[in-house]
């Protein structure tokens, strides 16, 4: 039970993390617009795309991994992915054969 | 000195030339730019809400089929007059695309591969709906490297005032540059200086300004504003299948509306093909949103939906719609 308040703990905070730096990559562009003005020059315009691109590359990095089928012959079940429901936890751990 | 300080303007750059024969359109940089993040996001959206990452890969490919077939096909009917023969019509690198049309023509085309994968339309749909605003965002960048969709003249703060460059669709001789936009026998001419921008009507009126609305960048702002709405508040928590589509066509529909009134564009009944057609999405979208409203004050929650509430962590991200399994027959909406 703590340990998984723990783990969402975590995700919570990896979240904010993400919320924060996308919404700063966000406000970059659009200040970005300002300063291309400012300095009379189309050149920062095309500065806009940096961290426009920043954002997918960013969360790509960050995005918590689906889990992968560990290789081992304990198990057959497949692995969750993110599409699927969590699968109820086993009442015995597996074992080897 | 104000003035200067105040009001927004860069010199724009119409094409990156390479050489004498071959160029390059930012517009179209951007569009491309626009369409690929924009893909990024529907990726990631849709594997969460029961979309198979092959099969939105697959809708994505026709999307942007019907995303250039619409963009074009829009713009070639509202602007009917301005083109001489069906090839010119098919020159779509002369310029001249809708948005509008381009997502509509997305749907239409991607409609049948999920139909086909036996996918719900507002399953889907929810997927874009964070993609959609964020494409927008990074496509109109292009618009303002190219200084398109200048509005009418305003001595607003943020005014854009003309610094230099050929402007797309203008005739540019010195600094003055001048467009012309005929609508049936009426005719608009909008001309812009770096001092002053002037929209001469049909009868014969003036309006003056010290420089234009630039609506692409009022569309780059509202579209930037939605993403970061619909990424932070919209998608932090379960919602019922459509709304957030629905939320995206309300937002960036009024958005059109409001700001295609400072367009200097042509007219059906006073509003522009855009507005016709946004402030129609954004009607539907509102009435059915607020009959589930509606709705649900009616109906207590059926206990499996309350208890999946309840027990929804707190930094779920999205709603997790069971999905249903491609090839196992059509699912009901929720």
């Amino acid at each position: 039970m703590n340990e998984q308040a723990a783990r969402n703990r975590g995700r919570t905070a990896s979240e904010k993390t993400q919320r924060i730096v996308v919404t700063a990559l966000v406000v970059v562009s659009v200040a970005l617009v300002f300063v291309a003005s400012a300095v009379k020059s189309y050149l920062p315009l095309f500065f806009v795309w940096i961290p426009q691109l920043g954002i997918p590359v960013f969360l790509s990095r960050t995005d918590p991994r689906p889990a992968t089928p560990v290789p081992s012959a304990a198990s057959d079940a497949p692995a969750a992915t993110p599409t699927e429901p969590p699968a109820p936890a086993p009442t015995d751990p597996p074992t080897d054969a | 000195m104000i003035r200067a300080v105040a009001s927004l303007s860069w010199p724009v750059l119409d094409r990156v030339h390479f050489g004498s024969t071959f160029a390059i359109s930012p517009h179209g940089v951007g569009i491309a730019f626009g369409y690929l993040l924009g893909s990024w996001w529907v990726l990631r959206e849709g594997p969460k809400r029961g979309v198979k990452e092959e099969h939105a890969s697959s809708m994505l490919f026709w999307a942007l089929i019907g995303t250039i077939v619409g963009a074009r096909f829009f713009y070639v009917s509202g602007h009917l007059s301005e083109f001489n023969s069906f090839t010119d019509m098919l020159k779509i690198y002369n310029g001249g695309i809708s948005l509008i049309g381009g997502i509509v023509g997305a749907v239409a085309f991607a409609y049948p591969v999920m139909r086909r994968h036996h996918y719900r339309f507002l399953q889907v749909m929810d997927s874009a709906a964070i993609g959609l605003p964020f494409g927008i965002f990074v496509g109109r960048i292009g618009d303002l490297v190219i200084g398109d969709h200048l509005g009418k003249p305003t001595s607003v703060p943020w005014a854009f005032a003309y610094d230099g460059g050929h402007l797309s669709g203008f005739s540019c001789t010195g600094n003055v540059c001048t467009e012309t936009l005929l609508q049936g026998l009426h005719r608009h001419t909008l001309e812009i200086t770096p001092q002053v921008a002037r929209l001469i009507y049909p009868t014969g009126v003036v309006q003056t300004g010290d420089g234009v609305h630039q609506t692409a960048m009022y569309d780059f702002l509202i579209a930037g504003s939605l993403f970061l709405f619909m990424y932070l508040v919209m998608a932090s928590k379960p919602r019922r299948e459509g709304v957030l589509i629905m939320t995206f066509a309300i937002w960036y529909g009024m958005g059109r509306v409001i700001t295609d009134f400072l367009r200097v564009d042509k007219r059906w009944l006073g509003l522009t093909g855009s507005q016709w057609s946004t402030a129609a999405f954004a009607a539907v979208s509102a009435f059915v949103l607020v009959r589930w409203a509606i709705q649900s004050r009616r109906r207590p929650p059926p206990p499996a939906a309350a208890a999946l509430r309840t027990a929804a962590p707190s930094g779920a991200t999205t709603s997790f719609t069971p999905p249903a399994e491609p090839g196992a027959g059509r699912g009901g909406v929720p």
